[in-house]
């Protein structure tokens, strides 16, 4: 009999919202033609604004509480509010219902080109631990930008945020994050250099293990991230990565690919990575990859199907996973947006080929609500 | 840019694997390598959701955090009353991998929606046994006739109604996370061996054959 578990906990995990790089391509040529951050994410800027009114099903207005608060100029506020409920398989089944996001941005200019950001809320509290540990700063940082307001040029930050990798899915589990080098919470203190322009984009940061909280990210290390536009609907990009625990060091190296049809109205996104992995003396390779196409539907619907793939260890067999999630988006209003997401994960190609190499297939069907204030 | 598409999908679809599995079993190896990555993720068994300092919880993102859910929580157990290595599968650690809802608790095989591949497992059981060896001591025994040797159990060849009593070494098993230096006064069991505990959770010098069981670090 399949077990029936309502989990009032966070189990498949939160959300802490990085970016929608399905836009990027497809609907505007940079993250930061729509967010404060250039590599995406977070509270989105005026533009931002207009363009999820524009996109979404039934418009509203997309200002912060849809305008009823009025705040200085120099002064933004944003946030966002998410939660999920459906079934999750391990292959057996549970109903599991859990919170996922309730953080609150704020955006201050300061003179100089300056800005200060942070993002705060509610975290999973630590077991043990939890008097101090319901509410966290997840991201807090100061950012000279060359132009005040501009989506362009350079950038410098420093403070706590996600070192810039990769394509930044705003979905944790996808492959690239899981195992890519920026999974859930993983933002740490570091300092970027960043330089943004219509034909490219380049990302340096350097950042070491939170020395403040039990941190997720045990690592020390830098990061690359650059990407070439060829053309105004295709770009390739190359990212590197360097990370060292107490226990391993990590090397990982990969390319990054889009390209937009825009007849059919579908963008294809790819990530590929090779990690090299060491621990004492013994080294190992691994693959990450995922491949996603996009198709963008009328009423701020968008529909996600991605093929991810994961070796733990290219020398052996039975070790490697893929997973075909199929997420489907509405963005309703400017400010809501519902979710329908799905994932199967299957070990070993779903073959057992010689004794029991492979394993059981997981997945989950879940619904998902989001409320951006 | 579709011939680079290609590619690379093709080198990332491609599965792998054609060697035996040399992979180092010892503590540092599985955390790095498969319990950091499959069971340590933020919102499951981290150092972030579950390191609190008034709790024994279940951390596999570090060495240290493994070493003491390991040995603190009983996934592992090494008294010989309750001697995993001798049957890995038996374990609490392999049951959480393995089974739908092995103690009852409504909680279900570990990983939850990402289930960790067979081979992963079976390497994990090749840590908890750690190397073998075996020594016959040259005695006669039968369905009948005992051993006397403790902790010898008598191996019968197929076909053949007598046997030979065997004793069987567990040389490093759960190496790495074999005990706590702080807890039992500093000492624990490998089976019925009484040993001394290192800072870095292995054991180091062998303190006494117990005559008996050993458990929690005392000879029975």
């Amino acid at each position: 009999m399949k077990r029936l578990l309502v989990v009032a906990l966070v189990l498949v995990g939160s959300h802490a919202a990085l970016a929608y790089p399905q836009f990027q391509l497809s609907r505007d040529q940079l993250c930061s033609s729509c967010h404060l951050a250039p590599e995406g994410g977070g509270m989105l800027n005026e533009n931002g604004g207009v363009f999820a009114e524009n996109f979404s099903g039934f418009g509203t207005t997309p200002e912060f509480m849809y305008g009823k608060i009025p705040l200085p100029s120099w002064l933004g506020l944003g946030g966002d509010l998410r939660g999920a409920s459906g079934y999750d398989a391990t292959p057996q089944q549970y109903l599991a219902t859990f919170p996922m996001q309730a953080e609150i941005y704020a955006n201050a200019k300061l003179p100089a080109h300056l800005r200060l950001y942070i993002a705060a809320g509610a975290r999973p509290a630590e077991t043990g631990n939890e008097a101090a540990t319901h509410a966290w700063s997840r991201e807090h940082y100061v950012m000279w930008s060359q132009q005040d307001d501009g989506a362009e040029g350079w950038f410098v930050r420093i403070g706590r945020f996600m070192p810039i990798f990769g394509l930044r899915y705003v979905e944790h589990p996808t492959y690239t994050r899981q195992f890519g080098g920026t999974q859930l919470y993983s933002e740490t203190y570091g300092a970027a250099v960043e330089y943004m322009s219509q034909l490219f984009e380049v990302h340096a940061t350097g950042f070491i293990k939170d020395p403040v909280i039990d941190p997720v990210a045990h690592d020390n290390g830098g990061a690359l991230y650059a990407e070439y536009r060829i053309q105004r609907t295709a770009s390739v990009g190359a990212e590197a990565m360097y990370t060292k625990s107490d226990i391993d060091w990590k090397l990982r190296g990969g390319v990054t690919g889009k390209l937009y049809l825009k007849g059919p109205d579908i963008l294809l996104e790819l990530e590929g990575q090779v990690v090299n992995q060491h621990i004492e003396s013994f080294g190992l390779t691994q693959l990450v990859g995922e491949l996603t196409a996009t198709k963008f539907l009328p009423m701020g619907l968008w529909l996600d199907v991605g093929l991810g793939h994961y070796d733990e260890n290219i020398r052996i067999k039975g070790l490697d996973r893929d997973a075909l999630d199929v997420n489907l988006h509405w963005l309703t209003t400017s400010h809501i947006e519902l979710i329908a997401t799905t994932r199967i994960q299957v070990i070993n190609q779903g073959r057992t080929l010689q004794t029991d190499l492979g394993g059981p297939t997981g997945g989950y069907a879940l619904f998902q609500a989001h409320y951006r204030l | 840019m579709v011939r680079c598409v290609l590619i690379a999908l093709a080198v990332t679809v491609a599965a792998c694997g054609s060697i035996e599995d040399n992979r180092p079993a010892d503590a540092q190896y599985l955390t790095a390598a498969i319990f950091a990555p499959t069971c340590g993720a933020a919102e499951c068994h981290s150092t972030f959701s579950q390191a609190g300092p008034s709790t024994t919880g279940y951390v596999f993102d570090t060495l240290v955090g493994m070493r003491k859910t390991i040995v603190d929580n009983g996934l592992v157990v090494l008294d010989s009353n309750q001697f995993d290595p001798s049957a890995p599968e038996g374990s609490v650690l392999i049951a959480w991998l393995t089974k739908t809802d092995p103690f009852g608790k409504g909680i279900g095989r570990m990983p939850y929606d990402a289930p960790m591949p067979n081979e992963d497992i079976h390497f994990i059981e090749s840590w908890i046994r750690g190397p073998v060896s075996e020594t016959n001591d040259g005695s006669t025994c039968s369905g009948s006739l005992a051993c006397l040797t403790p902790g010898a159990i008598c191996k019968i060849p197929q076909g053949s109604s007598t046997g030979t009593c065997v004793t069987t070494t567990y040389k490093s098993p759960a190496k790495g996370a074999q005990c706590n230096p702080k807890s039992h006064g500093g000492l624990a069991c490998i089976n019925r061996t009484l040993y001394q505990c290192g800072a870095d959770w292995n054991v180091t010098t062998k303190v006494m054959e117990c005559p008996g069981d050993c458990a929690a670090g005392v000879c029975l």
